[in-house]
C-alpha cells in the first residue's frame, strides 16, 4: 500500500514559473491566490490602479500539489508589460501631478524588468484579460518570446466572470498549440485546472 | 542591419511623430526589444512610448489552406489612435 502510495506521488523538483501579461489582466491576483493557497500569504499588492507593481516579487518554495502530484515551485510575480505609459492615467486615480511621474518613471523599468525575467524562467503563465477587446498586442509578443525561447506556458484567459467565456476565441487566436485555461483570479474559478496544469507542465 | 539599430532608427523616426510600417514585420523578439528601449525614451511629457500593431498575429487560420499573409508591423507614437485595416 506503502508502495502503491510511493509510486503514484509524482515528485518533481525546482520550478521557476513567472506570471506575465499585460498591464491589469490579473497577474498579481492570481500570484496572490497561489501564494495564499500554497503557503498562506500574499506575494505581492492587486489594485485597480495601472502598474501597482513596478518590481519583480518571488515567493521561494512553495510546496504546490495537484491531484497526485507535488512540485517545488518558485512563483514570479511580474511587472504589466506595455508599449506606453501615460502618467495621466495615474492622475485620474487621485494621484498628484508629481506622484504620478513618479509612478510613471518605476513602471517603464518595471516593463524593462519584466521583459528581462523572461531569461530567468523554467515556465511561465501569461495572463489575459479576457474582458478586454480587442486583445492587446503585448500578448502576442509576450507568447511570441516564450516560443521563441521554448519556454513552456500555459495561457489564463482571466476574468472569465466578467468576459465570458472566450477560452475557445482566445485558444484560436493564441496559435492554439498554447493550453489555454478560463479563470478568475478574483473569485476562483476554473484555478484547480490551472493548477493541474502547471503540474503537467 | 541588426535589430537593435533598426529599433533605434524606428523609435528616432516615431520620436518625432511619424508613423512608421515595416514589410516584413517586426518579429517577437525586435517587438520586446522595441518596448524596451521605448521605456528608456520616455519623457513623461512629449514621449509616452509607441503602439504596436502586428498583423498575421491574428490570423486563426490553420494548415496548408492558411492565407499567407504579408507581415507588416505599423509603429506610431503613442498619442496616436491607431486603427490598422488589413485586405
Amino acid at each position: 500500500m506503502f508502495l502503491e502510495k510511493l509510486l503514484k506521488r509524482k515528485k518533481v523538483s525546482n520550478l521557476t514559473i513567472g506570471i506575465l501579461g499585460e498591464v491589469n489582466a490579473g497577474k498579481t491576483t492570481l500570484a496572490n491566490r497561489i501564494g495564499m493557497d500554497f503557503a498562506g500569504k500574499e506575494i505581492g499588492t492587486a489594485s485597480p490602479i495601472p502598474h501597482e507593481t513596478r518590481e519583480i516579487t518571488r515567493m521561494d518554495n512553495i510546496n504546490f500539489s495537484a491531484g497526485s502530484s507535488e512540485l517545488n515551485l518558485n512563483i514570479v510575480d511580474t511587472p504589466g508589460i506595455a508599449a506606453s505609459i501615460d502618467h495621466n492615467e495615474f492622475i485620474k486615480h487621485g494621484m498628484t501631478r508629481k506622484q504620478s511621474i513618479d509612478r510613471a518613471k518605476e513602471a517603464t523599468k518595471g516593463v524593462i524588468k519584466a521583459i528581462q525575467s523572461l531569461n530567468t524562467l523554467d515556465a511561465a503563465i501569461v495572463v489575459i484579460d479576457s474582458a478586454r477587446s480587442p486583445f492587446d498586442q503585448v500578448n502576442w509578443t509576450i507568447i511570441g518570446n516564450l516560443q521563441e525561447k521554448k519556454i513552456p506556458m500555459i495561457v489564463a484567459a482571466n476574468k472569465s466572470d466578467i468576459g465570458g467565456d472566450n477560452s475557445k476565441l482566445i485558444e484560436d487566436l493564441f496559435d492554439g498549440s498554447n493550453k489555454v485555461i478560463p479563470i478568475s483570479a478574483l473569485n476562483g474559478d476554473g484555478i484547480p485546472g490551472l493548477y493541474k496544469a502547471i503540474t503537467e507542465i | 542591419m541588426s535589430s537593435g539599430d533598426k529599433c533605434d532608427l524606428v523609435l528616432n523616426r516615431v520620436r518625432s511623430g511619424r508613423i512608421i510600417v515595416i514589410e516584413g514585420g517586426l518579429n517577437c523578439s525586435e517587438e520586446a526589444l522595441l518596448i524596451q528601449k521605448s521605456m528608456s525614451e520616455i519623457d513623461h511629457e512629449k514621449f509616452l512610448g509607441v503602439e504596436i500593431f502586428t498583423n498575421g498575429t491574428h490570423s486563426n487560420e490553420k494548415g496548408i489552406f492558411r492565407k499567407t499573409e504579408k507581415k507588416v508591423t505599423v509603429i506610431a507614437p503613442a498619442s496616436t489612435e491607431l486603427a490598422v485595416r488589413t485586405f
